[in-house]
């Protein structure tokens, strides 16, 4: 009986530690997404922008990663976090339920679409030109007799396109530049952060943009479905982590 | 001998100074020259009408290139919304600032939401997005309250007296009194303005066979809408009787009403006064303004009738009912898939017998005399007129909206780099710069512009934007006033939920319910985090039918089909006499 009891007891040690394994196991399926909350977790989405968005094996990084990676953290928030194309990336949360794209333009023709979390990103864009070929820009007018290049999904793209200038797309911003130094576009639409690092680790022949002409809040926009008193606990933390200078600090980063 | 060497080494100094001071005063002097050659040009090619004779404008260049020196090089960023005048001064003004004074600056243009979400964030994150805005007035009870604005009255008296340009004139500047806040500041400097004022075919409505026909099926002449029962009858008549004109369809009724922020501007900008939700008063209703918000004091208090508010009273779900049902019934079916913008381009077709509620921000894009709605000698077939009221309106009451946006100046940008915006701001609305500005977009900021020569000559061409300003209308139509504690926390929700009364999602009277407890409970965060001064305190509830039954607003049901009534086209504009 004591052996009986024993070899039952340690069954059932057995079993407990199995069933501790086996919870510790769905523990960590269910929260194998960075935070703890109830909720949900949230599938985030978003594109490569080198060098505020990259990627590490398949993973996405910087900076822009680690401001949204750190909210999500303090606000205590679930979530999963994915790398799209921007363009589908933001078709997507336009119609899936549960989904957020970032660092995306908040803008008056989108603001009806989606629930914002702003800012996570403010950004300058400038016009770059061809070193061969300069063209001084005193305004953004004087940028109209010219083939502008921008990327699918930019905001600042659909921008100039609607004030009626001439804007081509490529699938990514990266692929501008070497438009602009094929001759196949005049000047370069791109966030200035972005340029920067471009221009230096392509070992890209241009220099300064010839005119900074634009600011953007760059957002996080979630499905309007995203539970809003969710979105409203992120944009409290959000508004609290730039005053308390931990917004500041992860961009000083970058330089 | 020790003296003998200090004194040589002192000489030698000064000399030195002297060598390295002179060619800098002659390259000073010679820059000056420069810039003045340039000045001279632009005022020779550019702003060659003003109220100022050539002298005086010179004189104001002179002024503008002196105080300029310490911010020569710098670049500034300004924003402000996408209408005409701004489109003039980001490819006109402000490069001719820059070549005038050394200043470089980039006036962005957006939408106006756009512009109100980065001031907000400019405020929120302490990161200085931008030198300076040009923002609504609308603005005014939260920069007053929440003193992260600049007051302009304060910094150009101390800090900023030596950027600030001596002819600039302040009591000159028609809309000064939308800008100041209850305690007597000035918070922002108007740049431009416009009304929403009623629009309509002049000369369609002049048409014997269309007068008549008009007058038989409704019993009085066709004219401008004093009430909002004529305005509805002209919109049936048109739409479902008269259906053609010169073998065009036309509609009587336009609007929009796209889910999008600028479909609460429709609301905010004073649809509500129109129909006669608020008090008396002016600029604003007191103590219940045309958003509906009761303020005792300065203090908000609530939004709801049971609070003592009158965003969903009778008078309330009356406007928001109008509107949706002539959208349905009156207007071109588009018209539901449109925002602020698009509709703006409307009228300018040809096919709108009649608009409640136009912009006349939009006033230069329809007199190009290429449009149908211009006759062969420039002088258009269309004419604005005072908005007809609705069954809930009172004498003593504001009757539509004007914007007036400002320069504003936060205090969270460095002074360096306000102070080079200040002086690009005056420039802006100089004299020497204003009545162009005026001739160019037609939003006329002074009266010394309004009331110039230039513009008697040029009234015949406007359809009566002139004969408005120059009227005390422009004091009737008014923007947001101090009732509205924040506007950018406040004002989503005119879209969010009006949408859902166009969509069909709620009821009128649920939706304006709904809102009405969202911006009790709005005020509610405001008065529990804000440090806000004069913050929203609510009162206690009470039973909607005590408030109902109390003088004033929120206002007990009346007859809202009061028999229609119209006047001629003299008589409506005497009413801003």
């Amino acid at each position: 009986m004591l052996g009986s009891s024993r070899k039952y007891a340690n069954v059932r040690y057995l079993f407990t530690l199995c069933s501790r394994g086996w919870m510790a196991f769905v523990f960590l399926i269910l929260f194998s997404s960075v935070g703890f909350a109830a909720e949900k977790p949230l599938t985030l989405v978003t594109f490569i922008e080198k060098p505020l968005i990259d990627q590490k094996n398949g993973v996405p990084s910087g900076v822009v990663v680690t401001v949204i990676k750190e909210l999500f953290r303090q606000a205590n928030v679930a979530y999963t976090l994915r790398l799209m194309p921007p363009k589908r990336a933001i078709l997507m949360t336009t119609e899936t339920d549960n989904y957020c794209v970032f660092p995306i333009e908040r803008s008056q023709e989108r603001e009806a679409n989606y629930q914002w979390v702003s800012p996570v990103l403010i950004s300058r864009h400038g016009l770059y030109s061809h070193p061969d070929r300069p063209i001084e820009l005193k305004t953004l007018e004087d940028a109209r007799p010219h083939k502008l290049g921008s990327y699918l999904g930019s905001g600042m793209g659909e921008y100039l396109e609607n004030l009626g200038f001439n804007v081509e797309y490529a699938g990514r911003n990266e692929l501008n530049a070497r438009k602009l130094l094929k001759n196949r576009i005049d000047l370069w639409v791109s966030d200035t952060e972005s340029a920067k690092f471009l221009i230096k680790h392509e070992r890209l022949s241009l220099s300064a943009p010839e005119l900074i002409f634009f600011t953007t809040v760059r957002a996080m926009a979630c499905n309007l479905a995203v539970d809003s008193g969710v979105v409203k606990k992120l944009q409290k933390t959000a508004t609290k982590m730039y005053r308390n200078g931990d917004v500041e600090k992860i961009y000083k980063s970058l330089n | 001998m020790k003296s003998a060497c200090v004194r040589a080494l002192k000489i030698t100094f000064g000399f030195l100074c002297l060598l390295i001071v002179i060619p800098q005063m002659g390259y000073a002097a010679d820059t000056a020259a420069v810039n003045e050659l340039v000045a001279e040009k632009w005022l020779k090619n550019e702003f060659n009408v003003s109220t100022l004779s050539p002298e005086e404008q010179m004189e104001e260049m002179r002024w503008f290139i002196q105080a300029a020196n310490p911010y020569k090089g710098m670049t500034i960023r300004v924003v402000s919304e996408r209408i005409d005048t701004h489109v003039y001064e980001s490819n006109v003004i402000a490069r001719a600032f820059s070549e005038i004074t050394g200043i470089h600056v980039v006036h962005e243009l957006t939408g106006e939401d756009d512009v109100i979400k980065k001031l907000q964030t400019q405020i929120q994150t302490g990161v200085n997005l931008y030198d300076a805005y040009v923002n609504d007035s609308d603005l005014i009870g939260y920069h007053y309250r929440s003193g992260e604005a600049i007051a302009l009255s304060d910094y150009m008296a101390g800090e900023g007296a030596a950027v600030t340009l001596p002819t600039l004139d302040i009591d000159d500047f028609i809309g000064i009194s939308f800008t100041e806040g209850p305690d007597g500041r000035l918070y922002q400097l108007p740049d431009q303005q416009f009304a929403n004022l009623y629009w309509y075919r002049h000369d369609w409505f002049s048409r014997p066979e269309l007068k008549k026909q008009f007058k038989t099926l409704y019993g009085y002449d066709l004219g401008v809408p004093d009430n909002w029962s004529a305005y509805e009858d002209i919109a049936e008549f048109f739409t479902v009787h008269v259906k053609e004109i010169d073998g065009q369809r036309v509609w009587g009724h336009m609007d929009y009403a796209k889910t999008d922020p600028s479909l609460g501007w429709r609301m905010s900008d004073a649809w509500l006064s129109m129909a006669g939700a608020g008090d008396k008063g002016l600029p604003n209703g007191y103590p219940v303004d045309e958003w509906g918000i009761r303020v005792i004091g300065c203090q908000p208090v609530g939004a709801s009738v049971k609070r003592g508010g009158a965003l969903d009273g009778p008078a309330a779900v009356y406007a928001v009912t109008k509107f949706v049902e002539w959208l349905d019934k009156y207007a071109p079916p588009e018209a539901k898939n449109l925002n602020f913008t698009e509709a703006g381009e409307w009228v300018a077709k040809g096919n709108i017998a009649q608009q409640i509620f136009w912009y006349t921000a939009f006033t230069a894009s329809l007199t190009d005399a290429s449009l149908p709605i211009v006759n062969e000698d420039g002088t258009p077939k269309w004419r604005m007129a005072p908005s007809p009221h609705g069954a809930y309106w009172d004498e003593g009451m504001k009757l539509g909206y004007q914007d007036a946006g400002s320069w504003t100046l936060l205090k969270n940008t460095p002074p360096e780099r306000r102070d080079a915006a200040w002086l690009y701001a005056q420039f802006a609305v100089s004299k020497s710069i204003s009545l162009k500005k005026t001739l160019v977009g037609l939003t006329p900021i002074r009266e010394s512009d309004i009331m110039s020569e230039v513009m008697t000559e040029k009234a015949p061409y406007l359809g009566g934007l002139v004969e408005f300003y120059r009227s005390r209308g422009r004091d009737v139509w008014s923007p947001t006033g101090t009732n509205v504690p924040d506007y950018t926390r406040l004002s989503n929700y005119w879209w969010q939920f009006v949408s859902r009364a166009i969509e069909g999602q709620l009821t009128v009277a649920g939706a304006m319910h709904k809102m009405a407890e969202a911006m009790d409970a709005e005020m509610q965060l405001m008065a529990n985090e804000s440090s806000l001064q004069c913050k929203p305190i609510l009162n206690e509830i009470e039973p909607e039918d005590v408030w109902l039954k109390r003088e004033g607003a929120p206002k007990a049901m009346r007859n809202e089909s009061p028999k229609g009534k119209t006047l001629s086209y003299d008589e409506a504009i005497r009413a801003w006499q």
